[in-house]
């Protein structure tokens, strides 16, 4: 029953009223002879209390067909936006940022290297198998196979073991002690499969979650529809339809067509003519992400620290967000965003001083300066670096901008001759480790860390911080390591984005936090 | 006849054996690392263990030649391999998506032939009028216009304003109406101007004189006499076009959200999955070099004094 949203309440009453008259008539025509009539009635009947139920219809876009909707043979957003409604993670992330249960109920570390979850009782898959705790280490080990070929390992690989204590009791062992484990858990690579149909998970995703996946039209759309058994209770909205639509021009007209619900990642310049529509609700949030201009501090151009504080004080970071992005961001100081836990509350060490940067170049000896900048295909960083090339040419730095498609972008800023790159990022498991530990730590010289940024006390810290589960300890120490990056200036933290979305009045209650991919509509629905 | 078909078919094999060499090729030059493409820019923080462990896990530490030797046996019997990104077969990828562009691309020929012939005839018959000018303009305005523009106003027109239409997707025949028109219409314009050109030449020949002077009426002349023969290089380009619609409806497909061909294939360069492309650009090579073939044999058939011996 296909029926759009905008109109299906209206048609809902109307049936209402058409179905209770033909049940009088129906009623009545069962004490007729005559069996004709009475058959016709019946099945008219019928056919208008199906409709009764008012189908609550949500339809939502993606710019991308899912490669897979299998959540442990993919990294990729698209994928994960659709799998989030199908499969459950053991532990959840609450609006705030807090660890929240989901699948498990309650967990403890009897060892810092152990992580022992309870399961919550009384929850099926898809498929009416029950889950139990085999089914969590059989999904959990699957993703740890190499054989798999998980893109996303890397979220859990600090897991050695996954042990059954009872059928819902696991115990989840690290080789070190890892204190941001439950935090990955949270991701959607960790997402709870049913190993038995493994090979087919990715054209006929079973999961726990709240909807049961319908149909898959490649290139065109994937729905949904409600889980009658969710442990979590009813749902108001009965079928999700994302519809893959590339063109954001192209979901916009959709939107005010009513063929949409809501439409979310919004680049900034649509977003504004949108927050003037009557006929539409918009939001933005601070979400997980962050955009930067990294140094690589190992080439002679970039070792000189006042070089890169220079940098650090022509960029007006207030003028990139309200020209350039329409106010869609905050200006940003730390790495990572306040909605990250360990994120550091510090002024500015470095405002927007021309004149202050023109004195440290002149100190450091340093005239007609150039550098290349390296970014990738992405509108804003393009936008940005423009700007930036316009801020530095003001100091007397000739910035270069090259432009390449990401994997050509990474063998570029991973090589020995990279100067400045830029990037955008997410710390999607909000927790400090995720982001600090790539980005500063000796260990991940070039791979993540293309700053090349060593600095023992750093790297002692960040290891200090990920072994301990004790939050005071690891609040200090990520204090004073970004206290001390700020110092270096290994990169300049240019802007948190905000995620955008835009809705029809008429959906609400939905939960939409830190990202797109995290669309939660199990308190959600459609009024008139 | 039949010899010459069957030579053409043998033809393919050269020519399927370079487009594979050439996608293989051209993949491997670009700049970066396979593996990071496939997985894409979403899973940053990844180690370098985990990207090696995928790179073999996806079968690309194998050297080069090994691996193109494996895909090519492979194709040859019938195995296309599988995407890598999806898991699911080359061939089932293209099967649920080749329907759509077939769609897609009759419709819209559909609305080129009819528009662009009629523009043509009329330029040509009615030369160095106003009826000739407005043809020209028009034709020059398809050429021109970019489909990205030219869809959004009729999806603003006829979905938006008016509620005609459903302005993107597919599935029933209206949905199938603005994307037809927005790809017929710039491919109108290359056949309107053809069968301009060509009905102006043969309009100066002989025997249409010849017929006009017996008192034959004009549009008999325009039509019988005339137009037939002009048909043969509008015939050429009607093949082209249709062939290039096959493979390249990229951007009429993005704009309207409309899932074929041209718009998995440029997901597939983007994350770089080879087997995927490989066998897109294969099965489209294929169906360029077909339609050809049926083009060059409709020759025969449109003009008795070509034959193929």
């Amino acid at each position: 029953m296909n029926v759009v949203t905008a109109v299906s309440d209206k048609r809902a009453v109307m049936y209402e009223t058409e179905a209770s008259e033909c049940m009088t008539l129906a009623c009545s025509s069962i004490t007729l002879p005559g069996g004709a009539m009475h058959k016709l009635v019946v099945s008219l009947c019928t056919v208008l209390l199906l409709s009764l139920g008012t189908a609550q219809q949500l339809t939502t876009a993606i710019s991308s067909n899912p490669p897979t909707l299998d959540p442990q043979l993919t990294f990729n957003g698209f994928s994960f936006s659709v799998t989030n409604q199908i499969y459950e993670t053991l532990v959840d992330m609450s609006a705030d940022g807090e660890i929240v249960p989901r699948l498990a109920t309650s967990w403890s570390y009897p060892e810092p290297t152990t992580l022992r979850l309870t399961l919550r009782e009384g929850v099926t898959f898809h498929d009416g198998t029950p889950l139990e705790a085999e089914a969590v280490k059989a999904s959990l080990e699957r993703l740890l196979d190499p054989d798999t070929g998980a893109p996303g390992r890397f979220v859990v690989s600090a897991i050695s073991e996954v042990n059954v204590i009872d059928s819902l009791t696991i115990e989840i062992v690290t080789e070190e002690p890892f204190a941001p484990l439950l935090a990955h858990l949270a991701h959607p690579v960790a997402s709870v499969v049913p190993v038995g149909q493994s090979d087919s998970l990715g054209r006929n995703p079973v999961g726990t979650g709240p909807y049961t996946f319908v149909d898959w039209i490649d290139g065109s759309e994937v729905s949904l529809q409600a889980n009658a058994d969710y442990w979590g209770g009813d749902l108001a909205i009965e079928e999700v339809v994302y519809r893959i639509i590339p063109e954001v021009s192209t979901q916009i007209v959709e939107l005010r067509a009513g063929g949409l619900d809501i439409i979310y990642n919004i680049p900034p310049d649509n977003f504004v003519s949108l927050q003037d529509a009557d006929d539409l609700v918009t939001e933005s949030f601070l979400g997980w992400g962050s955009a930067h201009l990294g140094f690589n501090t190992a080439n002679p151009k970039l070792t000189d620290v006042r070089v890169r504080q220079a940098i650090a004080h022509a960029i007006d970071k207030d003028l990139i967000v309200e020209a350039f992005l329409q106010g869609l961001a905050e200006p940003a100081v730390v790495p990572i965003p306040p909605t990250v836990r360990f994120a550091a509350d510090v002024a500015e060490p470095y405002p927007y001083n021309p004149e202050g940067a023109r004195a440290l170049l002149a100190e450091a000896g340093v005239t007609d300066l150039s550098l290349r900048l390296d970014i990738f295909q992405n509108p804003d960083l393009e936008a940005v670096a423009q700007v930036l090339q316009a801020m530095l040419a003001d100091v007397g730095i000739t910035l270069d901008i090259r432009v390449q498609e990401y994997a050509a972008y990474v063998e570029a800023v991973q090589s020995d001759d990279a100067e400045l790159y830029g990037t955008t990022w997410g710390t999607v498991t909000l927790d400090a480790d995720y982001t600090l530990y790539a980005f500063f730590h000796g260990s991940e010289i070039p791979q993540n860390n293309l700053s090349r940024y060593d600095n023992a006390m750093v790297s002692d810290l960040l290891d200090q911080a990920r072994s301990t589960p004790d939050a005071a300890v690891r609040q200090d120490a990520y204090a004073t390591l970004q206290a001390q990056v700020l110092e270096d200036m290994p990169m300049v933290t240019l802007y948190y984005p905000l995620s955008t979305y835009a809705k029809s009045p008429s959906l609400q209650g939905e939960m939409l936090n830190f990202s797109w991919i995290n669309l939660d509509l199990r308190e959600a629905e459609l009024v008139e | 006849m039949l010899t010459y078909v069957l030579e053409r078919i043998f033809g393919l094999i050269p020519v399927l054996l370079g487009v594979s060499v050439l996608v293989f090729t051209l993949t491997w030059l670009a700049p970066g690392d396979p593996v990071v493409a496939l997985v894409g820019e979403s899973a940053q923080g990844i180690s370098r263990e985990a990207l090696e462990d995928l790179r073999r896990s996806y079968g690309l530490d194998r050297p080069l030649p090994v691996q193109y030797w494996d895909y090519l046996s492979g194709a040859l019997r019938g195995d296309l391999g599988r995407s890598v990104r999806s898991g699911l077969p080359v061939a089932q990828e293209i099967g649920m998506r080749f329907p759509a562009t077939l769609r897609l691309t009759l419709a819209g020929m559909a609305v080129a032939v009819t528009l662009g012939i009629s523009l043509g005839l009329l330029a040509a018959v009615y030369r160095r009028t106003v009826i000739d000018y407005v043809a020209v303009v028009l034709a020059l305005i398809g050429v021109s216009v970019p489909v990205f523009w030219s869809g959004l106003i009729l999806m603003i027109i006829f979905a938006l304003e008016l509620g005609w239409l459903p302005a993107s997707g597919s599935g029933s025949w209206q949905h199938l109406v603005m994307p037809a028109f927005a790809i017929g219409f710039a491919s109108s314009a290359f056949i309107a101007r053809i069968t301009r050109s060509s009905m102006i030449e043969i309009l100066r020949n002989d025997y249409v004189r010849t017929a006009r002077a017996k008192g034959v009426v004009s549009w008999r002349v325009n039509v019988r006499h005339a137009f037939r023969n002009a048909l043969l290089p509008v015939v050429t380009v009607v093949g082209l076009q249709f062939g290039s619609l096959l493979g390249g409806a990229v951007l009429t497909e993005t704009v309207f959200a409309y899932p074929g061909v041209g718009r998995m294939l440029v997901d597939a360069i983007r994350a770089r999955d080879l087997p995927l492309i490989q066998g897109t650009v294969l099965f489209v090579s294929v169906v360029f070099v077909l339609i050809n073939l049926v083009v060059d044999v409709s020759y025969a058939a449109l003009n008795p004094k070509i034959r193929y011996e």
